[in-house]
């Protein structure tokens, strides 16, 4: 499904994360899980972290549409897919799906090389600087970063080294000795962060020594991947707290103006 | 009693916010739930796993299609007349969005299960109202997606759910049997003829069940597209396997027979798992980062396995440094989550490999993480949220129920035991109520296993297994 950026859903988005931190959710969230016999606090949490992911999800295929006057449509959605993921609490997670499974099957998965996409080398991260990296656009990138790993084709790898590169980023935390840096003088040297990323994700054989040829294009393939990746969700993370921001100093129609 | 269930006390409903209509009438038991998606998917049933004849909750997603045009579903097949006459005055009530619980039922359960006898289990089975049915089908629907089955194995599964989906057809389930047959002919379709090893995983008279299970409704199923070819496939392997076999082989009891025994001896001659205590000293970790280190809680994700423990957890330099010992499972993973709404995950990284009697994950932690609160936990399913330790327990006790239902469904003998892992798991989340069905369903299995005859007439146990519970996992 094509990824469709537009100001609505950003600012869904935005609403959803408002809306699942709210005690108008937690109480809601209690509400269903006493109905099942799960009252305890424990799964209240769970049962918001598991709705947030689930409706976020749906917003990254399109907007939702209004369907009554005067409600948002974004916590009319989520409060009933909380019923609906409340009932996933008892049911053991499927390996698969069904729909996988009554598609064609057994599809090889596809190449690495295949799933690249040409990406600029200069160990910059598109329209955002280390500087930029508030808070928000770190824990949406974060959480964006995670929701990825349900998708077919995605390694866990790849979304582990991402994580450690973003954690890395500003130079404020130190890596353990053993992990492996290039030269500082080296064209490389912007990317010790990936590297590092590599590493504690432990895809030792891209760090094979001797350091052939075969070893670094390895590397390399395998970093083309984790920047790629984190390119994607660094603008989609971007994008969605800018939109909140936005968002937040929307004149209320009809009003005067200022925060809603 | 309703109709929904011999232990329901009260059906409700309830208008959500989106305008969909909720009805409500059972907690989940023991082995939680499994759902059927009907009427083209717009109506979500959930039952109960362990007795699919139990209806737990039904979604109404287009509920001017479902209750404002009388659907034949709802009004004939899976609501009684009463519950159904009350769903309707509720609805023409206009009911608001986001409403309150409105009671359309009230009465008193059948206690069948404190029935020393347990004969009372027969009676729902006797309103032939196809309810059964559609909690078969939703019961083999989550089977299929949660097991790792081999491809010989989906494609007979999804046969079975496509004969299953004939059954309740004026139910319109999703997926439709036409195409759950196309798709299980696709997927013999990769396969190599003259493979036969993906049988190899059966039990020789679970072979012969599967016949027997998939026979009566070739007729049906040859009408399909694809099925004709599913049974003949199916037939050269059956062939090939009873040459292998030998008929004197095939035809024997699996209860006279069972593996499960075997597996309990051979587990007590490997003696107890090694102590920890003894695991950590074969190689201890350096004193300076047990005495830098700020130790933390890790909690076991209910997909790792129970032998795993947890050695050693601590902060050092900003690093994340945990030691496990008995974990087999090849691709086993930290995290560490910082306890945002939703949790943040801040760090996702690999166990090494199972070389040594311990195993160690080490992540680098952000600079403002290090000192602050974490959760941390290790699993073998890094996609999955944060789960709380309740919600942890409590889907390791769902999983053993799960378990527990297909050890009956199949008839094991070691049933009642499963049933009563499945009383302990429950107990240790602390649910009392849930424990003692799941113990009183383990007394039902012993008692059963005196009296063969008792098993025939259980309720939702006619049907015996299904052809996903023949199969065991191959991964």
């Amino acid at each position: 499904m094509p990824f469709e950026e537009t100001d609505d859903r950003r600012g869904q988005e935005a609403r959803l994360t408002a809306w699942i931190a709210s005690p108008d959710a937690r109480s809601a969230a209690r509400s269903i899980l006493r109905s099942l016999g799960a009252g305890r606090e424990g799964h209240v949490e769970d049962l918001l972290a598991d709705t947030w992911m689930k409706v976020q999800k749906r917003l990254t295929v399109s907007p939702l549409v209004e369907r009554s006057e005067g409600s948002d449509p974004v916590v009319a959605y989520a409060r009933a897919t909380m019923h609906h993921v409340a009932v996933d609490l008892f049911r053991t997670p499927r390996e698969t799906s069904l729909e996988e499974l009554l598609a064609e099957g057994w599809e090889p998965s596809p190449r690495p090389e295949d799933l690249l996409e040409e990406t600029n080398l200069d160990g910059s991260w598109g329209a955002v600087d280390a500087a930029d990296l508030e808070d928000e656009v770190v824990r949406s990138t974060r959480l964006g970063l995670h929701a990825r790993l349900p998708e077919r084709h995605i390694d866990a790898w790849v979304v582990s080294a991402a994580l450690t590169t973003v954690s890395l980023r500003g130079d404020t935390v130190e890596v353990a000795a053993d992990i492996p840096v290039p030269e500082r003088e080296s064209p490389g040297w912007a990317r010790r962060h990936l590297w590092a990323g590599l590493a504690y994700a432990r895809q030792d054989r891209c760090f094979e020594q001797p350091d052939s040829g075969a070893v670094r294009e390895r590397r390399s393939r395998a970093l083309k991947r984790v920047e790629a990746m984190l390119r994607a969700e660094v603008d989609r993370a971007v994008a969605t707290v800018m939109g909140r921001e936005s968002d937040q100093t929307e004149p209320v129609p009809g009003g005067t103006g200022g925060r809603r | 009693m309703n109709r929904l269930g011999a232990l329901v006390e009260e059906v409700t409903a309830r208008r959500l916010a989106d305008g969909s209509v909720r009805i409500e009438a059972s907690r989940p038991g023991p082995a939680g739930l499994s759902v059927a998606h009907l009427a083209e998917g717009t109506v979500v049933v959930a039952v109960d796993t362990a007795e699919p004849d139990h209806v737990s909750s039904i979604v109404l997603l287009e509920p001017d299609q479902s209750i404002g045009r009388f659907a034949p579903l709802i009004f004939d097949r899976l609501l009684d007349g009463p519950t159904a006459e009350a769903l309707r005055n509720w609805w023409e009530g206009r009911p608001s969005l986001d409403s309150e619980p409105t009671v359309l039922w009230h009465g008193e359960p059948e206690r069948y299960l404190d029935d020393p006898d347990m004969r009372i289990r027969v009676l729902p089975r006797t309103m032939a109202t196809g309810l059964l049915e559609v909690g078969r089908f939703a019961v083999a629907s989550d089977a299929v997606a949660r097991r790792h089955l081999a491809p010989g194995g989906v494609a007979l599964a999804l046969t079975e759910m496509a004969a299953l989906a004939g059954v309740i057809e004026s139910a319109e389930p999703l997926p439709a049997a036409s195409t759950l047959m196309a798709a299980a002919a696709r997927h013999l379709d990769r396969l190599d003829p003259s493979d036969d090893t993906w049988l190899e995983p059966l039990g020789q008279d679970d072979l012969v069940r599967i016949v027997n299970r998939l026979r009566p409704w070739r007729g049906m199923l040859d009408g399909l597209s694809g099925g004709r070819e599913v049974f003949e496939r199916f037939d050269r392997a059956v062939r090939h396997a009873r040459r292998i076999w030998g008929p004197a082989a095939v035809v024997r009891s699996r209860l006279a027979a069972s593996p499960a025994p075997i597996r309990r001896e051979a587990a007590a001659a490997a003696g107890p798992p090694p102590p920890i205590a003894a695991e950590a000293a074969a190689e201890p970790l350096p004193d300076a980062a047990r005495k830098l280190g700020r130790s933390v809680d890790v909690l076991l994700a209910d997909d790792v396995s129970a032998d795993v423990r947890i050695i050693d957890a601590a902060i050092v330099d900003d690093h994340l440094i945990v030691h496990v010992g008995g974990a087999l499972e090849p691709d086993l993973w930290l995290r560490a989550f910082r306890p945002d709404r939703p949790p943040t995950i801040l760090a996702l990284v690999p166990f090494d490999q199972p070389t040594r009697r311990w195993r160690t994950a080490r992540a680098v932690l952000p600079a403002s993480a290090a000192l602050g609160e974490l959760l941390v936990d290790v699993t073998t399913r890094p996609e999955r949220p944060w789960r709380s330790a309740d919600g942890n327990l409590l889907r390791r006790a769902v999983g053993s129920g799960e378990v527990a239902a297909r050890a009956s469904r199949r008839g094991d003998p070691d049933a009642a035991d499963r049933w009563a892992d499945c009383a302990d798991a429950w107990n240790t989340y602390g649910d009392a109520d849930r424990s003692g069905r799941a113990a009183r369903l383990a007394e039902y299995e012993a008692a059963a296993q005196r009296d063969l005859k008792r098993r025939f007439g259980r309720n939702g146990l006619e049907e015996g297994p299904l052809v996903v519970d023949l199969f065991d996992d191959t991964a």
